[in-house]
Order: C-alpha cells, then sequence, then structure tokens
C-alpha cells in the first residue's frame, strides 16, 4: 500500500507498549505541547535537523554544503544557527559522524510493514505485536488506519497509544482495527492540563468515554510529573475514570524521566521543564498501593 | 623388572614405569598397562562423610606420599589428563629424578604426544545397566590378542583401584549405604538410584570427569520418586572442583531434569545443556528462565527440532536412538556420548587475520567490489583445503602413535570391532573444529563496499593508510557503516553468502578415519587472545583487540536490540555447523521471564541452533573488574562456556565488559 506517513522512528523489541514482544512505529506530529514530553522530536510534523554535539568532530564538512551557511566551524568549536536553515538535509548526507541526522521520514505503509515483520516470529512466542505511538498517530488518520489494517490483514496484534485529542470520528474509524488502546490520561485539573500540554482535557475525556463506550480495550497511561500533576485530585481522576469505565483494564503509571531534555537540545529548543532528575519511585509506590485499593483493576508502575 | 621400570618406581611414577613395563609392546598393551599402574596406586580422594567416592579435586596429586622423595612427592608428573590422554609435566619429573626424565623423554618419541585435547564421554548408560562385569565378558568373548588382553589388563586395574577404596572408604569416614552401594555398582549392574550415581561418579571421575552425557536420561531407569539433589550436587561439585565440563539435560524431561537445574544453582560448572522441544514442559521453561535471570548463564538453550534435522541429513546411517544421544562436549562440541571420538580443538582458522593479509595485497588491485569478495572466498577455500588436510594428517598421526584406554574400553564400537577409539573404532569418528572471526570479516566487508565500492569516499589506499592510521575520525566514520546484527537484508544476505560457502565447504573434505568435518561457530575464550596479532580492521576493531564471540555481533553493532540481533544470527548460515553455532546474549537482570522464553523460542523457530544467555548489569561487572573479591561468584558466559569472571583475565574481562548487553 502506497499511503504514505511521516515516522520518527521504529523501535523493535519494546516490551512497554502492550503485551508481549513489540516494535512501536513512532509517528511525527502531535497537536499538544507536554512540557515534560519524552519525545520533543515527534511534536513538529515536520522533517527536523537534530544535532548531537558529542559526536562532532569538526570537520567542516557540513559547512561546504549548506546553502544558508548555517554551519559554522571555528577555533571554539561548531555551531549551528538555525534562523536561515531551509531543512535541505544536505549537512545530513554530508555529515560522517552521525553529529546530524534528520528527525522525520516518509514511508509508505507497505514499507513500514516490511520493517515490522521482521520481528514476527518474536510477536508470536510472546504474544505480541506492533503499537502506533507518537508524536500522535491520530494526527495522520489515513496512515494509521492504513498501517493498522495492513497489520491486521498480517495477522499481527494492533496497539496505538494515543493522546486521545482528536475527532471522535477518528477514534472509531481507528476501532475496527485496533486491539487495544493506550491512552494517556495527563492531569485530571483542567486549568493546569492546558497550561502543561497547550489543550483542554475536556475532548480526550469525551473521547475517552466514547471509547469505553463501544468497548474498545483500553490502558490508562498516566504520566506523573513532579511539580504538575502529583496531586491528590488527579488521584483521584483517574480512580474516577476507573471507575467509571468496565472497558479500562489496567492503570499504568510511568514516572518522569529527563530523557526528554537532551533531545530539546539536540533539537536547538530551550526545555520547557527543566527537571534533569529521575523520579524518586517510592512515592509513586506508595501512591500506586493507594491506588489499588480503590479501583478493581491492576495498576503498575512502568519502568520498574 | 627392567631397570627404567625400577628407576621410575623409585621416584614415585608408576604410571610412567607402566609405559616401559612392555618396551617393544603394542600401543594398547603399553597404554593399558601404564593406566593399570596409575589405577594401582592413585590417591583415593575422598571427604568424610560424603555420600560419593571420589570426592574433591582428583586431577592433581593423585598419588600416595612417595617413601623417596619429599618435594613434589604427591604431585604425578605423568598422569591422565582427561582419562584418553595422559599428561607429562616434566618440570615436576625433572625435579624429581632429571635420569628419570630423561628416560621418559626417549620413550615418549615414540609416541605421539599433543596438548590438544578433545571431550567426550563414556556411555555411562551402558555401563550402569550392565556393570564393568558385563564389558568383561563382552570382551572375553572376543578373539584373543594384544587389544582384548590390553583391554583386561585396564580392567584389573580399575579393579585394584575399586578394591583399595572398599578397603580404606569405611576409616576415611564413608557411610556405610557407600560402601554397599560400591560393592554393587560399577561392576554389576546398578539397582537403585543411589546405586547409579555412585556409580556414575565413580567412572566421572575415571574420566577425569570430562562430560556426563545427558545426565536425566541416564539415571531415568533407576529413579523412583527420590530427592537426588544432594547426589546431584555433590557430583556437580566435583565437576566444578575439577574445572570440567558439561551436562545434558532433556529433550526427554522427567523430574531429575527439574532436579538438576535446581541442585546446580550458583555452580560456574557443570555447564548445563538443556535441549528444548516445542513441548518442554512450562515448569522447566520457568525453572530455566529462573536460573538463567540469577545470572551465571545457566543453562544454555538447543534447538532439539533443528539439530536432529542436521544429523539426520550429516550422518545418514545414524539411527534415531543414537541421534538422542546427543550432548556438547567441553565447550558445546557435538558428540553423542559413548559412541563418538570428536575431536574439539583440532584447528582454528583466524579468518579475520587472513582477510587482513589479503585485503592489504589484493584491495588496491581490484576493479569492483565483486572482484575482491570472489578472490577472497578462494583464498579462504584454499586455506579450508589446507586446514582439513592437516587434520586428516593428525587424526591419522594420533591413531598411530596414541592409545585411549578408558574410551576405547566404554565406547561403542570399540570391544566389537576390536579397534581402538583413536584408531576408528568409535561408532562415529569426525573432527569438530571452530573458526574465528567470521562477524568481524562480514563488518569489514561491508565497510569495504560502502566506503571504496558504492560511495566511493576513498581509494583503495586512502582507506588502507587510514585504517593503518587508525586514524580517530576515520575509525568513527567505519562505525556508522552497514552491520551484521541488525536484522538489515543486504548486509545479512552478504553475512548469509560468506557463511553459506564457507561452512558448505567443509563438505568436500575426507577424513580417512571418519565421517568428516565438523565446524563450530565458538571460540572457547580464544576470541581475545586470537584478535591479538590483528591489526586494525575495518570493521572499526584496534590492533590486537579481541575479535567477535562466536556468531555474536561485533561489540556495539548491534544497535537495534536483541530481536534484530537474532534475526541475523539467523541467518548466518547455520545449516552446515554442525560442531555446533553459539550465539551469545548478554541481558539485564529485569527481563521479564516470558520475555526471556520468547526470545528463545523465537530465535529457535527461525531455525537458531543455540542460545547462551548471561544476564548481568553492567554496573556489577564494571565493579568486579576493580574489586574482583567482592564479586568472586559472578558468573559470565564467554565463548561456548561459564565462568567466573574473577578466574578470567584482564582482557577477557573487559570483553565481556565490552559486549552489547540488551536492556
Ligand atoms: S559535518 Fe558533522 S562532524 Fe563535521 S563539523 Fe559538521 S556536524 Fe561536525
Ligand atoms: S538542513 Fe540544509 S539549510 Fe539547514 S543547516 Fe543543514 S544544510 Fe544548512
Amino acid at each position: 500500500m502506497k499511503t504514505i506517513g511521516r515516522i520518527l522512528n521504529i523501535q523493535h523489541f519494546c516490551t512497554d507498549d502492550g503485551p508481549g514482544i513489540r516494535t512501536t512505529v513512532f509517528l511525527k506530529g502531535c497537536p499538544l505541547r507536554c512540557a515534560w514530553c519524552h519525545n520533543p522530536e515527534s511534536q513538529c510534523p515536520d522533517k527536523e535537523l537534530l544535532y548531537h554535539a558529542r559526536h562532532c568532530i569538526g570537520c567542516t564538512a557540513c559547512v561546504s554544503v549548506c546553502p544558508t551557511g548555517s554551519h559554522t566551524v571555528n577555533a571554539d568549536g561548531h555551531t549551528l544557527d538555525r534562523t536561515a536553515c531551509v531543512s535541505c538535509m544536505r549537512c545530513v548526507d554530508a555529515c560522517r559522524y552521525e553529529a546530524l541526522e534528520t528527525a522525520g521520514r516518509e514511508m509508505t505503509v507497505d514499507e513500514v510493514l516490511a520493517d515490522l515483520l521482521c520481528d514476527r516470529t518474536f510477536y508470536e512466542t510472546s504474544g505480541g505485536g506492533v503499537t502506533l505511538s507518537g508524536g500522535e498517530p491520530t494526527a495522520q488518520p489515513n496512515f494509521a488506519e492504513a498501517l493498522l489494517r495492513a497489520c491486521r490483514e498480517a495477522g499481527l496484534h494492533t496497539a496505538i497509544e494515543t493522546c486521545a485529542y482528536c475527532s471522535p470520528d477518528v477514534l472509531l474509524r481507528l476501532c475496527s482495527c485496533t486491539d487495544l488502546f493506550l491512552v494517556d490520561w495527563k492531569c485530571e485539573n483542567d486549568a493546569l492540563h492546558s497550561q502543561y500540554t497547550g489543550v483542554s482535557n475536556a475532548l480526550i475525556r469525551k473521547n475517552l468515554a466514547c471509547l469505553c463506550e463501544i468497548g474498545a480495550r483500553v490502558v490508562l497511561r498516566c504520566p506523573l510529573i513532579p511539580g504538575i500533576n502529583l496531586t491528590q485530585e488527579h488521584y483521584d481522576g483517574i480512580a474516577a475514570l476507573a471507575n467509571a469505565y468496565p472497558s479500562i483494564e489496567r492503570i499504568d503509571l510511568e514516572p518522569y524521566h529527563p530523557m526528554g531534555i537532551g533531545k530539546m537540545v539536540s533539537l536547538g529548543r530551550a526545555p520547557t521543564y527543566a527537571n534533569d532528575a529521575f523520579m524518586d519511585t517510592t512515592e509513586v509506590k506508595r501512591n500506586a498501593a493507594a491506588l489499588r485499593t480503590r479501583v478493581k483493576i491492576p495498576v503498575i508502575v512502568s519502568g520498574r | 623388572m627392567n631397570e627404567q621400570v625400577k628407576l621410575m618406581l623409585s621416584v614415585g611414577e608408576p604410571m610412567a614405569a607402566g609405559f616401559l613395563e612392555y618396551p617393544d609392546g603394542s600401543l594398547p598393551r603399553t597404554y593399558c598397562r601404564a593406566y593399570r599402574r596409575y589405577y594401582e596406586n592413585c590417591r583415593l580422594v575422598y571427604r568424610a562423610g560424603s555420600p560419593l567416592f571420589p570426592t574433591g579435586n582428583t586431577s592433581v596429586g593423585t598419588y600416595p606420599r612417595s617413601r623417596t622423595l619429599d618435594t613434589l612427592s604427591q604431585n604425578p608428573c605423568v598422569a591422565p589428563h582427561y582419562a584418553h590422554q595422559y599428561a607429562v609435566y616434566w618440570e615436576g619429573l625433572e625435579h624429581k629424578s632429571p635420569e628419570a626424565a630423561d628416560v621418559f623423554r626417549e620413550f615418549t618419541k615414540k609416541f605421539y604426544y599433543s596438548g590438544e585435547w578433545h571431550h567426550g564421554t563414556l556411555n555411562h548408560k551402558r555401563i550402569l545397566a550392565e556393570g564393568i562385569d558385563g564389558y568383561e565378558k563382552r570382551l572375553l568373548a572376543q578373539p584373543e590378542g594384544d587389544f582384548r588382553d590390553a583391554l583386561l589388563d585396564l580392567i584389573k586395574g580399575i579393579r585394584a583401584y575399586h578394591a583399595r577404596a572398599l578397603a580404606e572408604l569405611p576409616d576415611m569416614g564413608a557411610p556405610r549405604e557407600l560402601v554397599d552401594a560400591l560393592r554393587i555398582v560399577p561392576f554389576s549392574p546398578a539397582t537403585s538410584a543411589y546405586e547409579a550415581i555412585v556409580g556414575l561418579n565413580f567412572m566421572l571421575s575415571l574420566d577425569c570427569w570430562d562430560n556426563v552425557g545427558r545426565l536425566d536420561s541416564i539415571l531415568a531407569p533407576y529413579h523412583k520418586g527420590e530427592d537426588m539433589r544432594p547426589w546431584l550436587r555433590t557430583m556437580m561439585e566435583n565437576i566444578e572442583e575439577n574445572d570440567t565440563w558439561s551436562i545434558t539435560l532433556g529433550p526427554e524431561y522427567n523430574d531429575l531434569t527439574r532436579q538438576a537445574l535446581e541442585a546446580s544453582v550458583g555452580l560456574a560448572r557443570p555447564l548445563t545443556q538443556l535441549r528444548v522441544t516445542r513441548n518442554m514442559p512450562d515448569d522447566i521453561w520457568e525453572l530455566a528462565a529462573k536460573r538463567i535471570l540469577e545470572g551465571g548463564g545457566q543453562p544454555s538453550f538447543y534447538n532439539e527440532e533443528v539439530i536432529q534435522e542436521r544429523f539426520a541429513k550429516r550422518i545418514p546411517h545414524m539411527t534415531r536412538e543414537d541421534a538422542m544421544e546427543f550432548m556438547g562436549g567441553g565447550c558445546t562440541e557435538t558428540n553423542f556420548a559413548g559412541l563418538s571420538y570428536a575431536g574439539g580443538t583440532d584447528d582454528n582458522i583466524n579468518v579475520l587475520k587472513i582477510f587482513e593479509g589479503y585485503m592489504h595485497e589484493r584491495l588496491p588491485l581490484c576493479a569492483s567490489f565483486e572482484e575482491f569478495y570472489e578472490g577472497f572466498n578462494a583464498l579462504l577455500r584454499e586455506k579450508q583445503n589446507e586446514q582439513m588436510h592437516d587434520i586428516n594428517a593428525y587424526y591419522n598421526e594420533r591413531a598411530e602413535h596414541c592409545f585411549a584406554p578408558l574410551r576405547t574400553l566404554f565406547t561403542d564400537d570399540c570391544i566389537e570391532k576390536g579397534t581402538g577409539f583413536f584408531q576408528g573404532g568409535a561408532r562415529y569418528t569426525y573432527s569438530v573444529h571452530s573458526d574465528s572471526g567470521i562477524p568481524n570479516t562480514i563488518d569489514s566487508l561491508l565497510a569495504i563496499r560502502h566506503l571504496v565500492f558504492e560511495e566511493k569516499r576513498y581509494t583503495p589506499e586512502r582507506f588502507l593508510a587510514l585504517l593503518r592510521g587508525e586514524d580517530a575520525r576515520f575509525f568513527a566514520e567505519l562505525r556508522t557503516c552497514p552491520a551484521y546484527g541488525r536484522g538489515e537484508e543486504r548486509s545479512d544476505a552478504l553475512a548469509q553468502d560468506l557463511t553459506t560457502r564457507f561452512y558448505e565447504h567443509y563438505l568436500t573434505g575426507t577424513l580417512d578415519l571418519g565421517i568428516g568435518f565438523f565446524p563450530t561457530a565458538h571460540q572457547f575464550r580464544r576470541h581475545v587472545g586470537l584478535g591479538k596479532g590483528v591489526g586494525p580492521t575495518p570493521d572499526g576493531r584496534l590492533t590486537d583487540t579481541p575479535e567477535a564471540d562466536s556468531l555474536a555481533a561485533v561489540n556495539g553493532k548491534a544497535t537495534k536490540g536483541p530481536t534484530a540481533m537474532l534475526a541475523s544470527a539467523s541467518r548466518f548460515e547455520q545449516k552446515d555447523i554442525y560442531g555446533m553455532a553459539v550465539t551469545n546474549l548478554s541481558i539485564t537482570r529485569t527481563y521479564d521471564p516470558r520475555i526471556l522464553r520468547a526470545l528463545i523460542e523465537g530465535y529457535f523457530a527461525m531455525g537458531g541452533t543455540q542460545l547462551q544467555i548471561t544476564a548481568v548489569d553492567r554496573d556489577t561487572l564494571l565493579d568486579a573488574r576493580k574489586a574482583p573479591d567482592a564479586h568472586r561468584d559472578l558468573i559470565v558466559r564467554v565463548g561456548g562456556y561459564s565462568e567466573y569472571f574473577h578466574k578470567l583475565s584482564p582482557e577477557i574481562q573487559d570483553a565481556v565488559i565490552a559486549r552489547t548487553l540488551f536492556e
């Protein structure tokens, strides 16, 4: 199938994005701007230039090919001025040291599927499959649907990790080809939600209800971000959702990790949530235990 | 008694004396008499209260204190190493008596003596069922002659050893049951589970503990539900203390499979080889996964279906029953318990070293990658032909000058054929050898194809100059080239082509004494030493640094995770690697056991043969490198075997640390 999508990355052997051994396809482009985003290079739908300073050896190959004079190498090292950059990516081709990288490439459904099928045997032995993540898969609805259908036809288990900020129609379309929805619930308090993600949570709440009402299998994924959502109100909200919808089968609590910060630097952007510490999990475990007393479904602390 | 014999006896060297008793005797006569004298005189090694005899390290110091010499008197200078081969510790012999050393040196000229050994095992199943008495009866039914008489002489030696043990064990603090059991085994057939393990341990010690074979199957006929773990543990500790090798479990799983997996917790040896079928019970999977995640690299997993298919193809006349006796000798060299003479470390082609020389000479002269690649293949074929010729000559030479008393007596069908083990008496004779540096060579070819012939970034001369200079920028670039181990179609296709042609070629060789050549892809721990003397190579490897371990990707290259690594390994042409295709995988200890199982099952479903997994955390390894004493129980998998980390050389420790760790 020739439908084209904008792909950030295809990652094999993921064991946290649904059951079994999975390959996760990260799509590029997201309607939200979560301050703490782990994958900031997935937010913008267009190709972006990543610069990894630690790999640069100052060879000046990029300087020679750049049509806009954006690269400079002098006694102080290499600098990249992105203001004039036109994203032609010639410098990426010229750099032999993996210091420059293009975030985002266009791929057809068939191309992505071919890569996914490499691990088919492992999906089968582990009860795993394919997960679409992002960015936000629903932001490329035609591609997401086509890819999920192709996976279905190939007999693969399908999951989608979504912020659910999209038209309910899109979700309904995806329902017919998705075995499992991993839906983010980022913040119960709508004012804080708007402040830290750029959008209200009202549509998300509505979509969640809609998914659950038609009986889709849902796992609620809750990023825990110090200083933003570690509140009683938020935990209450999670418990209320879980108790309201029998279709929600599990809660994943995901403690904050600072992996996104380095990526922000590579993108040449200032971190929007400058917290470089891994979260202490003692409190998370306590909260998880408390939550377990209030809901009937498993509460899992991810990555532990 | 001739003067030379007297001299050897006077310095406390009965085995050496035995060799000299028949100055003009045949090979079997000479060797069997030497072994008889050894058994008549060796020390009885036992710890009071132990349920098994012997217990402890029987490999050294096994003669009683000599009356004539104090120094080194407990150190035998001529003694069996593995029991098919005697070893001379010249330093000790010189020290005991220069004159005796001269005499024995003269004597050894008659014999081919080689430091190379091989692995195998006695037919323990048959020994327990027939008893040595049964073997004696079969021998007596054979035509008279040197061969028969020599083996009868050997049995006299074993009888003498056994009688001494029976007489002395009560005073050495042996439990009554042990002495009672030894009245039955190993001369009469075993009648209970305890007798079976007492007999097995006894015979294993005679064979210098080399390998057990299929432990759960050997003991099964005698097992009536007893908890055998304490006895199994004692036997396994013996194997560990003697620094020897393996046990094999499955594929007919039973309660003893479980007991053996439990009894070996925390031991580096014996190497535990688990033969995996599609029907392996869940609880055995769980036990095995638990053992792996505890660290220590045990057990290793064997794909039963694939292995059996291969034997059927390579040894068409092999019966199903014989094929069932598959076991890995030593690290993991293909053997059939009590039925095979397999070699093991017969030779090694250092493929990367050959490539290095070829590249420097031929790269500037080749107009295309195809020309370069085909030329290299042709050179490899030449080297393989030389190698097979040399191994064949070596086997013939060993047949002419060496005799393996115990292996001859207890390996089918030596008695019936009237032919020694080294002379082709075993039912299956073949040569197992290994070849190293293949993953590095694949990546080197890929880098050259990419940088010189396709992207044309460098002329061959410039490429080689930068390589020789270990130019840092150039090496950074090399490391971004396509590589084996990422499941990439085009790279893996080259790996497959190179290895298919390489391993298939071993089917063309002739081994006068047997079936032919069984290559392995495993390097024991030699991949580290073999990297020494090899200059910088285009896979990004610096001068003198280790080669890749077995089928594993070059360090740092398997960037797409374990599934991609295993997909690549399954493309590495394994079907003609009859000796054993070893894949090492390092993972963190946080794996979900179900995911671990799925990885193994997935690899096997793709045709992978064998998988050995070390679960460890890099911080632990780094810490153990700095403070070995704080981590004396840390066991890792390297090459084809498991070893305590602190026992490895610093270079090998570094190679283990540098290995890609999949999280
Ligand atoms: S081409 Fe790459 S390595 Fe060279 S100066 Fe530019 S960014 Fe640095
Ligand atoms: S992407 Fe193009 S314009 Fe931008 S820095 Fe690189 S070469 Fe220059």
